[in-house]
């Protein structure tokens, strides 16, 4: 995401300043008298005359911005992934964070470790913490303690600011080991 | 904030701003286009309407005001554009002593890699790589470290902070801020 709005934002950009430097030659013309390099933008107007607000045209072009628009706007307001989380460790001049795939690994591994759990996936949120263990069989609440103190544990170790909730969910996959 | 983060947040808000823009502007055709504003409005020359919104086409100023406007967005842009390729630059080489005899320094990858070996001995680490930039505000290491899942994390830090302090000490770095990015792997991925 943060790769396409690069893209996106250098774009649009580029369509900004080559505008923008268009109008500034343009208004230069016009400043400093006539000149060949003047575009022509009267015989625009004129030929632009044709096209009222009802013309199939100008509702097609209304419709493809107003899409647009609200791509843009969907693809911003979309929460995303943090690349990391804070660590409430060091001091003023030493920002600390932990990578978020890693420590989401790392969760998965420390909830892997419980006993009757053969696998499990991780995602880590700055709130919240959502673990979904395998364990065959069907797990029970002993099982999701055990993955959420295990959980916690590994957690602690990290000190993340603020301390996200931890949510554990099983699913009955896997073969005993 | 890391330069990235900073250029992230900026592209979010101005493409959000753009969108909002975008859909404004083709709702309220799409609004008049189809007669909800009366069949009248909808039969308008649009170039009729949008001339229509200059309020004295004769104001002796009005080309030297949208020359300006449109100068500044043009620059605007540029610098939009440059900021998505742009990253501070790596120190080359850092003063370690300078007297009338003469200048020592020491380039600028060699501090990275001394630090990063000392962060790589640190018990509980794994691979560590240093990055140290130069900008405005400043010296600047950014720092990426792997440890280890049963690590002592907040010793790892002190011990890191303390390598850290010791090496821009040394390489007369000077006062450096630090981002370090710890990367929790696995027990066997530490050689």
């Amino acid at each position: 995401m943060r790769w396409l709005n690069r893209v996106l934002a250098a774009i649009f950009g580029l369509a900004l300043a080559v505008t923008g430097l268009l109008v500034v030659w343009e208004v230069a013309a016009t400043l400093l008298g006539p000149s060949p390099a003047r575009m022509p933008y009267e015989s625009w107007i004129v030929s632009q005359e044709a096209f009222r607000w009802n013309s199939q045209e100008v509702l097609w072009l209304a419709a493809g911005l107003t899409a647009v628009g609200l791509v843009l706007v969907a693809l911003q307001v979309i929460p995303r992934k943090p690349r990391a989380l804070g660590v409430a460790l060091g001091h003023a001049a030493v920002e600390i964070v932990v990578d978020r795939p890693g420590l989401e690994r790392a969760l998965a591994r420390a909830a892997t470790g419980v006993s009757g759990v053969t696998g499990a996936r991780t995602r880590a949120r700055r709130r919240k913490i959502t673990t979904t263990v395998d364990v065959p069989g069907g797990g029970d609440r002993a099982t999701s303690e055990a993955v959420s103190g295990a959980l916690q544990r590994a957690l602690e170790r990290f000190v993340v600011k603020p301390s996200p909730r931890v949510a554990v969910s099983s699913r009955a996959r896997g073969r005993a080991r | 904030m890391i330069h990235g983060q900073a250029v992230d947040r900026t592209n979010r808000v101005a493409l959000l701003v753009l969108g909002l823009i975008l859909t404004a502007v083709g709702s309220y055709a799409l609004v008049r286009g189809l007669g909800v504003m009366g069949d009248g409005r909808a039969a308008d020359s649009v170039a009729g309407t949008l001339l229509g919104l200059i309020p004295d086409p004769e104001w002796r100023w009005l080309p030297a005001m949208v020359g300006s406007l449109a100068l500044l967005l043009a620059i605007l842009g540029l610098r939009w554009v440059t900021a998505q390729v742009k990253f501070p630059p790596r120190t080359s080489t850092v003063t370690v002593e300078e007297t009338d005899r003469g200048t020592t320094q020491v380039r600028g990858s060699a501090v990275s890699h001394a630090v990063s070996t000392q962060l790589a001995r640190i018990p509980g680490t794994g691979d560590a790589r240093v990055r140290i930039t130069s900008t405005p505000s400043g010296r600047r290491a950014d720092i990426r470290l792997e440890i280890i899942d049963r690590a002592d994390v907040a010793g790892i830090i002190e011990s890191a902070e303390a390598a850290l302090s010791q090496a821009s000490r040394l390489t007369g770095l000077g006062d450096v801020t630090a981002s370090i990015r710890l990367v929790p792997v696995a027990d066997r991925r530490v050689h």
